[in-house]
């Protein structure tokens, strides 16, 4: 415990220098307005901002990138609530009822309880992890490179089995992300692999490239296919944003139930805040005295869900910086990030770099501070980008992805394959194809390749090495459970209907 | 076709593109020959055998008509239209960066973008946020970021 104290104290000592608070401040007000904005998600908000990280210390670029993630968490319920159109997956849930509520003309309380639930659900998240990161840092480091290839394939194989639609095309969209990351020189023979004789492809396929065409093209062609409807925002003013003692009582017990659950499924890879969000919508709906309230303006079923997405997001930095594997989309954008600045993240992060990790933990516990300060009494001053026209909005963000393309690697190659992975990333959600499988394959996909072949040669060739630790055999059992769960519910759905019809 | 039978069709295709190209991959000069080509090689064959379930689960559900309607098929077109008109434009953007320098080629290149969508009509406008954007881009990166554009 004492241990746990002076890493913090060490953290803080990171995290209150100004230089790191003016980030976080900035990272969280810019992932607000990204997050605001439909469509936009952290994923896209971070890989359009990313270029800003490009000159910092890791310690700080890490800072900004999480100020923006659980940015763009509180900035995703605004529209939500004001508009009925989710700024990313997980503020859907916050329309069922914030949207409702709004129309009742209870705007001012629900953006108010958003970003009080989402200030508390993000406390408590940082307060567990604080206390998880360095054991489960410490468990991680008995991982051989069988152990970290059986990990990597229990983190794509439920990314694939989890992410929505169908099983099969979240392998493809793996599948093709491992491809991707099989271009370029191979590092243990030094034998050029897919490159097709173009000299820029010789160092692989940058996967932040593959990022950004696929999030932020990929969300700009999309929005082509609505441009000509308009969501308007009715009003930019409301009443006081806050809340009456009544409606705090209706939603204590909520937030506080939906912190750890969220947390939990943020830790999970391929699970995030969207999925959190809805089992904690589900869960305060059952568990509520009337549940028919729910769905009309309920003010905890608004509270619950935004408490469950932003523990979410803290809880899946734990894989990335504890393991080195990220669960999500967007913490994939950061190790990447993290990675160009030359940090590798796992387990040795908490010794070797312990100013990055204890800086990112304090920064997180200053970050929701600053979040609540920028969503509540500043509300009704962000709310009006939200009447800025998107027809302007998106032109921006396109100008941004390229700006940040360039600055990678300056490099006009890398503009071409933007515009191929924006075209990918267009034609996969068209046709209902997961992008997340894809994101995670594409940057885990060298290190996974390169753990196989190490643990084969450790072996003399042989495969009984990824069965002959017992973490080895408990991670990849857990990966053909999440393969086969689809196929058991469905089996389950069968019998079901089967009895029902007798 | 329904999107599951393209997504199937096009996994096989990939699949054996990839797969046969592995199989053509320089071998490693020390150690095992093969240790460059067994991964990808592995990764095209499931990916044939995914295309191939996907294909099957298709057909044994039976194709089902598309009910696209005429409405629909009219905003497919525009949103290809202005796919294809903005990856032209990017394409361009992306052989006049470095010639031009960023601040032409990027006010040209978003003030295109924003005629596409934003319309001819606001066209004020348009130039305005193009300007502002590429000035404001190539200050912040060249002078207070310190990194060069060209």
């Amino acid at each position: 415990m004492e241990d746990v104290l002076a890493n913090l104290a060490y953290g803080f000592s990171v995290a209150l220098t100004p230089t790191n608070l003016i980030l976080v401040a900035v990272g969280g007000l810019f992932g607000t307005i990204m997050g605001m904005l439909p469509g936009i998600g952290p994923a896209t908000g971070i890989a359009v901002l990313l270029p800003m990280t490009f000159s910092m210390n890791p310690a700080s670029a890490l800072i900004t990138m999480c100020g923006i993630y659980y940015g763009a968490m509180y900035g995703g319920s605004r529209s939500s609530i004001l508009i009925n159109t989710p700024g990313d997956g997980a503020a859907i849930a916050a329309t069922f009822d914030g949207y409702p509520m709004a129309q009742k003309g209870e705007a001012g309380p629900a953006l108010a309880i958003s970003a009080i639930a989402s200030f508390i659900g993000g406390i408590i998240a940082v307060v567990v992890m604080t206390l998880l990161a360095v054991p489960v840092a410490r468990f991680a480091l008995k991982f051989g490179p069988a152990e970290y290839f059986s990990l990597m394939v229990f983190a794509l194989s439920a990314t694939a089995a989890i992410s929505k639609g169908n099983l099969i095309k979240g392998l493809i969209s793996m599948l093709l992300g491992l491809m991707i990351s099989t271009v370029g020189i191979d590092l243990q023979s030094g034998v050029p692999r897919f490159t097709f004789g173009v000299l820029e492809l010789q160092t692989g396929i940058d996967f932040l490239v593959v990022i950004i065409g696929m999030y932020a093209l990929g969300e700009v062609f999309k929005f082509y296919e609505s441009i000509d409807v308009s969501s308007k925002l009715r009003t930019t003013k409301f009443g006081r944003i806050w809340v009456t003692r009544e409606q705090w009582r209706r939603c204590v017990l909520p937030i506080l139930r939906s912190a750890p659950v969220g947390f939990l499924i943020g830790v999970l890879p391929g699970a995030g805040g969207t999925m959190a969000s809805m089992v904690a919508y589900n869960n305060e709906k059952q568990l509520a005295k009337e549940p028919e309230r729910f769905g009309k303006g309920a003010i905890e079923g608004l509270a619950a869900p935004e408490a469950a997405n932003n523990a979410a997001s803290v809880g899946a930095l734990i894989p990335m910086l504890t393991l080195g594997v990220p669960g999500s989309g967007t913490t994939a954008i950061m190790m990447g990030a993290l990675m160009m600045l030359g940090l590798k993240p796992g387990p040795l992060l908490f010794q070797n770099n312990a100013d990055v990790a204890w800086g990112v933990i304090s920064s997180m516990y200053v970050g929701n501070i600053i979040l609540a300060i920028i969503n509540i009494p500043l509300a009704g001053l962000l709310v009006k980008i939200l009447a800025v026209p998107p027809k302007i909005l998106y032109p921006i963000i396109l100008g941004l992805a390229f700006v940040g393309t360039y600055t990678l690697n300056y490099s006009i190659v890398d503009f071409y394959l933007l515009l191929l992975f924006g075209l990918v990333g267009y034609f996969m959600k068209k046709l209902k194809i997961p992008t997340a499988p894809l994101i995670l394959a594409a940057i885990v996909g060298g290190s996974m390749e390169q753990s196989f072949r190490q643990a084969l040669t450790l072996s003399d060739g042989s495969l009984k090495i990824f069965v002959s630790s017992t973490i080895s055999i408990v991670l990849l059992i857990l990966a053909a459970l999440s393969i086969a769960y689809p196929f058991v519910i469905d089996l389950m759905k069968k019998k079901k209907n089967v009895s029902a019809s007798e | 076709m329904s999107s599951n039978l393209i997504v199937g069709a096009a996994a096989c295709i990939i699949g054996v593109i990839y797969t046969v190209q592995a199989f053509y991959l320089p071998k490693a000069p020390i150690g095992d020959p093969l240790s460059p080509i067994y991964f990808p090689a592995a990764l095209g064959i499931i990916m044939l055998i995914c295309g191939l379930g996907l294909l099957l689960t298709e057909i044994k559900k039976g194709v089902y008509r598309n009910k696209e309607k005429g409405k629909t098929h009219r905003k497919n077109k525009k949103t290809i239209t202005l796919i294809t008109l903005t990856v032209a434009f990017g394409l361009i953007y992306a052989f006049i960066f470095e010639r031009f320098g960023f601040v032409i080629s990027t006010t040209l290149f978003l003030g295109a973008i924003l005629f596409l969508i934003n319309g001819k009509r606001k066209w004020t406008i348009n130039i305005i946020v193009s300007l502002v954007f590429s000035g404001s881009i190539w200050y912040v990166f060249g002078k207070l970021l310190g990194i060069s554009l060209p």
